[in-house]
């Protein structure tokens, strides 16, 4: 019985992981290409999720093609808000970006909350509803996608940031613009991509979300979580980013069933920050970022 | 020479500015003159909360309209009401009651709600003396120990508490319940638990409880906890989509018990759990649109009528509707009973005053002196899926222990 | 002549906080109004001038950590937060009165500053962002469940202030003591920019390794830097506590931090004026949002819904263009103004 929980708590906990997984992927990417933090990332996730949800409701698009639409509208999107609203920042102090970008997060919700109101509303999700049993476990439909998607994102961007041409650029515009630009690199293509991307995921993780639970303007609280799943792996890590998301995912699972009676409620909402604290004391850099080489 | 010139210009320009801004707002009344009343509320219009805001807002519209066009006015004022966004946070209702008071300089505050809002502003209630009619708050604060000037029209999670228990005991005549309580956790779930406990208490049961953070969406942990502990009869106390979360997940891990809702979970967005709602418990204090009452009957009217049948589909497919409505028919009798000569005292004493109100099938409303929890009696209902709604199985009834007896003392 | 005189700067003045007569008489009459506000304005314009006290002490606490030091904390909110309580439960539950529970926030918010510091020391950057929004939302979870100290949601309620026996529970009487601590605060944090520890902060904000080199201890600093950042939030806090009347857990989540980090950012980085005007205009803007959005929604109330969206997005939007268009926030804007009018009426 008591193995049963254990393995029970660490399925869910992989799912939501693989969720807090997706958004810390975003954040990364755009940390990675251009060095900005991007408050809003949780905000685009909401957006896609919107999205997707017009596009498969209203317009009645089966879901797999909705899904796509959505996606390349996001990209559209995204793309879009870097142009217009971040591209003009660049070279601006590091904290008057990070506003830019929580302007921009209101912004996004207060378009949301215009758009479609502020009630929850049902996502039409496309996985059956019968759980399937793991190890004895049970897991919905759309946990497993959501943990397989993850796992397919990982790879990919692994094998893109370590191999591709695209990939390497961006490392390189990351680690120094003005070196980048010198040696010919797309700087403003390379910036306007990675949003491209980072909405893309953050749509993929949208979606997903709001299948296992359902869509409101206030879903982007969740993406505060990945902010200790980067800490966790490493804010320049892509790897990282996933597997910190899953670790915070299934500890703090385990950590509400076991220790709440000890540590009172919410320990589970906590114990992601805790982690935090306790990396930051042994490992400034995270699990697999890279150390930061300062030249006076 | 010129820069300094130029600087004492704008400074006295900031001088003009803000005696402009100070004399834009000079008004003499406290709310009532010659020919109108001017109601103020706070709603969350874009907050967490704001499907609250907009349903309360169009409420307050069909009643001042009712008021005007309909009765006339009330002893030959018409009413107006002003309404200031709060969204769900403390420190901005705070903001919004000083400027109701002081600037908008409203007689008195109406349709309000929200537990931390409220809680905020309790002593600045008491301090300003003015009527609050009424608050929607869940917890127990609002009416314990009474606050002369704050009166409370809600479903009360510890009456609801103790019921779930007297029910199963004595309706359902369940043998061995194990009671559980899933909470969000702050001073309404909590409610909900001393409700529980307290019935357990005297029946001689225990019960398990789990709490989660309000906005948490992962009710993993907590639906396995119940099931560990193998919870048969659960209460749960907070909002309708994570309750329909929280069914979604018990099927998930095979944890089948029968939940005891509260008045929120009365609410379209269960069925978002779709059949797994079907058959459970609710606890409600408001009558139900599908009975056609009397008090629906000319709800549906009025709001059809002054809203224009579109917007009025939103409002009237509110379950909770009543708990507006009914306390702003309250008020108008109080207000008439009051006279032409309308002070903010006289309208407490007429609100304590009106006994066995009409709503027409709406719900019970009434208070007292010293009194100022207006719900006193509820009936569990069952949760149907095929008709989409829910359906009373018991007839009004209070729980089997009171607010200020023995071992329910109210506060000091 | 007249006007190149105040172009021309001497090192004396230079070394005084206010270097020109023109900037001091402006002062005297700004001074005068806020002295008399109270007898100018109604109460809820003098409990908004209040809440701008407030918020002006607290972002240039801020200021010194974030902006001097270049140490960006998203935990603000949260050393505000352990002020005001403690301050709430020296005073209601230890009948401390208010002369000793305010410092006594001040102290211990800067105790708990200095416990964040010091783990700190090796972190930059991004890595101490979120590590101070850990710090912010640990404190929020405690405040809300040790509720044997702090009451939790119930909030607790604190005793009018007191000041040598006359009572202040009044916002036009409060208004006063928080005008003097917002003026103490301000003249503070411009003599510490000034001064020998005010430019060591700014060379670790600039360069640190480089701020070692030449012979800053950096440790030492960093730490100074959050305890007088923390006093005066604590500070801060305390007021906001005594000015509420009553404090609960909702009162200092982390949107408040965010919201300080908006006002000093908004108001110019680094400078004092751009803190305090930041503090206000943060303050204000949503006054001014509710000022023009509330008579529409009154007059079509099918709308007020969709009026509350919109003041979201007028508030981000807001932001985002002052970031845009001037991201030394309205402090480079005041700087652009005067610089254009520095040499008139010659145009350049």
């Amino acid at each position: 019985m008591g193995f049963e929980i254990l393995v029970q708590l660490t399925v869910t906990g992989l799912a939501w992981g693989s969720v807090y997984a997706c958004i810390a992927l975003g954040f990364v990417l755009i940390f990675k290409s251009t060095d900005i933090f991007n408050f809003a990332q949780p905000e685009l996730m909401m957006f896609g999720a919107y999205i997707a949800f017009t596009l498969i409701t209203t317009l009645k698009l089966p879901f797999v093609l909705g899904f796509f639409c959505a996606l390349i509208l996001m990209i559209l999107i995204g793309s879009l808000l870097e142009m217009m609203v971040v591209r003009p920042m660049v070279g601006e102090p590091v904290l008057a970006v990070i506003m830019v970008t929580l302007g921009l997060a209101n912004v996004l919700r207060g378009l949301t909350g215009l758009f479609w109101g502020y009630e929850e509303l049902q996502f039409p999700s496309p996985f059956p509803e019968e759980p399937l049993m793991i190890f004895g476990a049970a897991i919905n439909q759309a946990e497993i996608y959501t943990i397989v998607a993850t796992a397919i994102l990982l790879v990919i961007f692994f094998l893109f940031f370590k191999y591709s041409g695209a990939g390497i650029s961006m490392r390189a515009t990351a680690e120094d613009t003005r070196t980048a630009f010198l040696m010919g690199i797309n700087v403003k293509g390379v910036f306007t991509a990675s949003w491209a991307i980072a909405s893309l995921v953050a749509t993929i993780a949208g979606v997903f979300l709001a299948s296992f639970t359902f869509l409101e303007p206030i879903m982007g609280h969740v993406g505060l979580k990945a902010l200790p799943a980067m800490i966790l792996g490493g804010m320049d890590s892509v790897h990282g980013a996933i597997i910190g998301g899953l670790i915070i995912g299934v500890t703090e699972n385990l950590a509400g069933f076991y220790l709440e009676d000890y540590l009172g409620s919410g320990i589970n909402e906590i114990t992601a920050y805790v982690i935090v604290l306790i990396v930051m004391m042994i490992r400034p850099y995270g699990l697999f970022g890279t150390k930061e080489i300062e030249r006076v | 020479m010129k820069k300094k010139i130029l600087r004492f210009g704008v400074a006295i320009l900031c001088i003009l500015g803000v005696s402009f801004f100070a004399m834009a707002n000079v008004q003499a009344e406290v709310g009532v003159t010659d020919n109108k009343i001017l109601f103020g509320s706070f709603q969350d219009m874009s907050g967490p909360g704001a499907y609250l805001g907009k349903q309360c807002s169009a409420a307050l519209e069909v009643w001042k309209k009712w008021v005007n066009e309909d009765l006339g006015g009330i002893h030959g004022r018409k009413v107006d009401f002003v309404i200031e966004d709060m969204k769900y946070d403390p420190v901005l209702t705070k903001t919004a009651f000083t400027k109701l008071v002081h600037q908008h300089k409203v007689f008195a505050i109406i349709t309000v709600y929200g537990s931390t809002p409220c809680t905020a502003i309790l002593e600045d209630i008491k301090r300003e003396k003015i009527p609050v009619f009424t608050t929607a708050a869940t917890t127990q604060n609002m009416f314990d120990p009474p606050n002369r000037y704050l009166f409370w029209y809600a479903c009360s999670d510890e009456d609801n508490g103790i019921m779930m228990v007297d029910y199963l005991v004595n309706d359902l005549k369940v043998k061995n319940p194990k009671l559980g309580v899933v909470y969000q956790d702050d001073e309404w779930g909590k409610s909900a638990l001393k409700g529980v406990k307290l019935g357990a208490k005297k029946y001689g049961l225990k019960v398990a409880s789990s709490a989660y953070k309000r906005g948490s969406k992962n009710l993993n942990a907590q639906a396995m906890k119940m099931k560990a502990k193998g919870v048969t009869h659960c209460f749960y106390a907070g909002y309708a989509p994570v309750y329909a979360s929280l069914l979604k997940e018990a099927n998930k891990i095979g944890w089948k018990p029968v939940f005891f809702g509260d008045y929120v979970t009365v609410d379209p967005r269960a069925f978002m759990a779709g059949k797994l709602a079907h058959g459970h418990y609710h606890f409600f204090s408001l009558g139900m649109r599908h009975e056609r009452g009397p008090g629906w009957i000319k709800m549906e009217k009025l709001f059809a009528d002054k809203l224009g049948e579109d917007a009025a589909k939103g409002p009237l497919g509110w379950r909770i509707m009543p708990m507006m409505w009914t306390p702003l028919l309250f008020l108008t009798q109080a207000l008439e009973d009051c006279g032409r000569d309308l002070t903010r005292e006289k309208l407490i004493s007429a609100l304590e005053n009106i006994k066995d109100f009409d709503t027409g099938g709406l719900g019970k409303i009434q208070y007292g002196p010293g009194i100022r929890k207006g719900t006193h009696e509820y009936r569990v209902l069952k949760c149907d899926f095929e008709k989409k709604d829910f359906f009373p199985v018991t007839g009004w009834r209070q729980p089997s222990i009171l607010y200020g007896s023995k071992e329910r003392p109210a506060a000091k | 002549m007249a006007v190149t005189r105040f172009c021309v700067r001497t090192y004396e003045q230079d070394l005084r906080i206010f270097p020109s007569l023109g900037a001091r008489i402006s002062l005297i009459i700004f001074g005068l109004v806020l002295l008399g506000l109270p007898f100018l304005v109604g109460k809820y314009v003098v409990f908004v001038a209040c809440v701008c006290g407030v918020s002006v002490i607290s972002a240039l606490g801020l200021n010194i950590l974030t902006g001097y030091t270049g140490l960006i904390s998203l935990g603000h909110a949260a050393f505000m937060g352990i002020g005001a309580y403690t301050a709430a439960i020296l005073s209601s539950k230890a009948g401390f009165p208010f002369v000793a529970a305010l410092p006594l926030a001040g102290v211990m918010a800067a105790a708990t500053g200095a416990a964040v510091g010091i783990p700190t020391l090796r972190l930059k950057g991004l890595y101490l962002v979120v590590t101070t929004l850990a710090f912010q939302f640990i404190v929020e979870h405690v405040i809300y469940h040790w509720e044997s100290l702090t009451l939790s949601d119930r909030g607790i309620t604190l005793p009018s202030p007191a000041l040598l026996g006359y009572k202040l529970d009044t916002y036009e009487s409060f208004y006063y003591v928080i005008l003097f601590f917002a003026v103490a605060a301000a003249m503070f944090t411009k003599n510490l920019a000034m001064s020998r520890t005010g430019r060591a902060f700014v060379a670790i904000r600039d360069r640190d390794i480089a701020a070692e080199i030449i012979g800053i201890h950096l440790a030492k600093y960093k730490i100074l830097a959050f305890v007088i950042s923390s006093f005066i939030a604590g500070l801060a806090g305390a007021l906001y506590a005594y000015l509420m009347g009553l404090i609960g857990p909702d009162h200092f989540t982390f949107n408040q931090s965010i919201l300080y980090i908006a006002m000093i950012i908004v108001g110019g980085l680094g400078t004092v004026f751009g803190s305090v005007i930041g503090a206000v205009f943060m303050v204000l803007l949503p006054e001014v949002i509710s000022a023009v959005t509330g008579p529409i929604a009154s007059a079509y109330p099918a709308f007020s819904p969709r009026v509350g969206a919109i003041s979201v997005i007028v508030y981000g939007l807001v932001i985002i263009g002052f970031l845009l268009f001037e991201p030394d926030g309205l402090f480079g804007i005041w700087i652009k103004i005067k610089r254009y009018w520095k040499p008139w009426p010659f145009t350049y």
